[in-house]
């Protein structure tokens, strides 16, 4: 009785379809798990199917599809449609060739089903940077490809014409590879530049294969040179010369004050002064004051001043040959910006 | 205790604190020095002058902008006229200044001057308010000042009313080394201080030039 339900519900559930509010891809899904936790395996047989199926925006995402294919296998492995399980397991592992079924999910005999059906196939996925750049000589452009099982895989670098331009590598791959490409040509010695594709050829024990293609797009540049370092500032130096406030601040300190101790005795009394050891000390003052302009003679070299400039010279034109040093290595170097396109997969008979 | 070695033991005390007063927080100084000393006086019926040899010493305690000074002085004056003794002469003061400029210092206190004689002690007391100001010349160790001050109010034990004095100083100080961390100044100074007493009918006029010596901020 249970099972004549599901199978009408199956049945009436594409009819019902036009009649309901629009379920969105992941909905269906969610719903048809529901249906296979409930043992109700044909209507989650019908619900994954139309999940799976649905296209534009209610779609699942490609990168979500591979365990609701293994959702789909198990319930076709319940359902007695052996050939309907192993396309979904291959269907799955097409999708993310490293995908396993849960085993806290399902039971042993999925699991097995599963892989048996993983031994047979020869998928591969391959991982590239959208848009990227490499110093060619120093750096390498990277593909990581991730293998369902273990097989023999051929990678290519190819013109649109079909012409090798580089085989980067050709073994076995059991679980995931990464493949390099320092950038050159087929001469080796300069960047290529153009459209490129990067094929990957797997081939499975059975004889049959599967080809990807990846369209890439080059461009070969010289390396941006580094911006030159301004020079320091002029607040930062000090001054190396001296100037002539110091000088004229010192000679006239000395003289006003010698010339104070001079006519202090006419300024405080009419009496005058009688000491003659007041001219000693205006001598004293003046001297001092002729002996500091001298000192801080304006134009005078200041030691300190000129080494502590001379620091920040030296540290700028270091800084500053540094940079021209790397770019002019910068100029010798290219940096090739590689734009890969979507990927696109055929089965080979 | 008599005048020289009392001179001795307060400037002791005074360059102790001088080198070892934490210098963020006060700064003390002190000085002893050597001067000659010329007085003239005028007087109703007469005039007389006096010189001789003079030592004293001076200390200062400073903090922030404010700072107190003080200062003793004695000798012995012997006459270069006919006619006065000899006598004993004796100066002192104290003194607080505030700096509102670095450079510029402006001061108040009491100055005492007495002669002291076998006739008799004549003392001349004056309030002064006092400016100095100083000046690098080769810095940061030669510094000149210069100094002014009026006596506008005071008092002498004589027959005339006090009327006013008036004074004024200049020199250099030169710092010579350093004595555990102090400065050590060598100090070469002229001073005239002027006081008129009955309107003129008796004036007082003390010029004194001075060398010293001192450890810490003068």
């Amino acid at each position: 009785m249970k099972r004549a339900l599901a199978i009408v519900a199956a049945l009436w559930l594409p009819a019902a379809a036009g009649a309901l509010p629009a379920q969105t891809g992941a909905e269906l899904v969610t719903q048809g798990i529901a249906a296979y936790n409930a043992l109700e395996y044909d209507a989650a047989a019908a619900l994954l199917r139309r999940g799976l199926g649905l296209a534009g925006p209610d779609a699942l995402p490609y990168d979500t599809r591979a365990p609701i294919l293994v959702y789909l296998g198990a319930t076709e492995i319940f359902r007695g449609q052996r050939d309907s399980a192993a396309s979904a397991f291959r269907q799955a592992l097409r999708t993310d060739p490293r995908h396993r079924p849960d085993p806290l999910v399902f039971p042993p005999a999925v699991a097995n089903a599963f892989d048996a059906v993983r031994r047979t196939t020869a998928y591969v996925r391959v991982s590239v940077p959208p848009d990227t750049s490499i110093v060619l000589g120093s750096e390498l452009y990277a593909a990581r490809l991730d293998a369902s099982a273990l097989h023999n895989i051929t990678v290519d670098l190819m013109r649109w014409d079909s012409v090798l331009v580089r085989r980067l590598y050709s073994g076995p791959i059991a679980d995931s590879l990464t493949v390099r490409w320092e950038g050159l040509n087929e001469a080796g010695r300069a960047a290529f530049e153009g459209q490129l594709i990067l094929q990957v050829a797997s081939q499975n024990p059975a004889g049959s294969g599967r080809r990807i293609q990846i369209p890439l797009t080059t461009v070969s540049r010289p390396r941006d040179p580094l911006p030159l370092p301004p020079p320091p500032a002029d607040s930062l130096f000090l001054r190396e010369r001296e100037p002539k406030g110091p000088a004229l601040r010192a000679l006239a300190s000395g003289v006003i004050t010698g010339l104070a101790a001079v006519i202090l005795p006419t300024a405080i009394t009419e009496d005058g002064g009688s000491a003659s050891t007041r001219f000693l000390v205006a001598a004293t003052a003046t001297t001092a004051g002729i002996l500091g302009y001298v000192a801080n003679r304006p134009g005078r070299p200041i030691p300190d001043n000129i080494l502590a400039n001379q620091l920040i010279r030296d540290a700028w034109r270091r800084e500053h040959d540094g940079v021209v040093a790397e770019n002019e290595r910068r100029r010798s170097e290219s940096v090739l910006f590689i734009s890969a396109g979507p990927a696109t997969a055929e089965e080979l008979r | 205790m008599s005048a020289a070695p009392r001179v001795l033991v307060v400037l002791a005390a005074l360059v102790a604190c001088a080198t070892g007063a934490p210098a963020q927080r006060y700064g003390v100084g002190a000085a002893l020095w050597g001067a000659g000393v010329k007085a003239r006086s005028v007087y109703p019926g007469g005039r007389e002058a006096l010189s001789g040899p003079v030592v004293g010493f001076d200390g200062r305690v400073t903090t922030g902008r404010w700072g107190l000074r003080i200062g003793y002085g004695q000798g012995s004056l012997d006459p270069d006229t006919l006619g006065p003794d000899p006598r004993d002469y004796v100066e002192g003061y104290v003194d607080v200044g505030f700096r509102p400029i670095p450079a510029l210092e402006i001061g108040l206190g009491p100055y005492a001057r007495a002669y002291i004689s076998d006739r008799g002690t004549q003392r001349w007391i004056f309030w002064q308010l006092r400016a100095r100001y100083e000046a690098g010349i080769i810095t940061p160790d030669v510094r000149g000042y210069a100094e002014v001050w009026n006596g506008f109010a005071g008092g002498v034990n004589a027959a005339e009313p006090y009327d006013g004095s008036r004074g004024g100083a200049a020199g250099l100080h030169w710092r010579v080394a350093q004595f555990r961390g102090a400065p050590v100044t060598l100090t070469i100074g002229y001073l005239i201080d002027a006081a008129r007493a009955g309107g003129g009918a008796r004036r007082e006029t003390v010029e004194r030039t001075w060398l010293a010596i001192g450890v810490g901020r003068i």
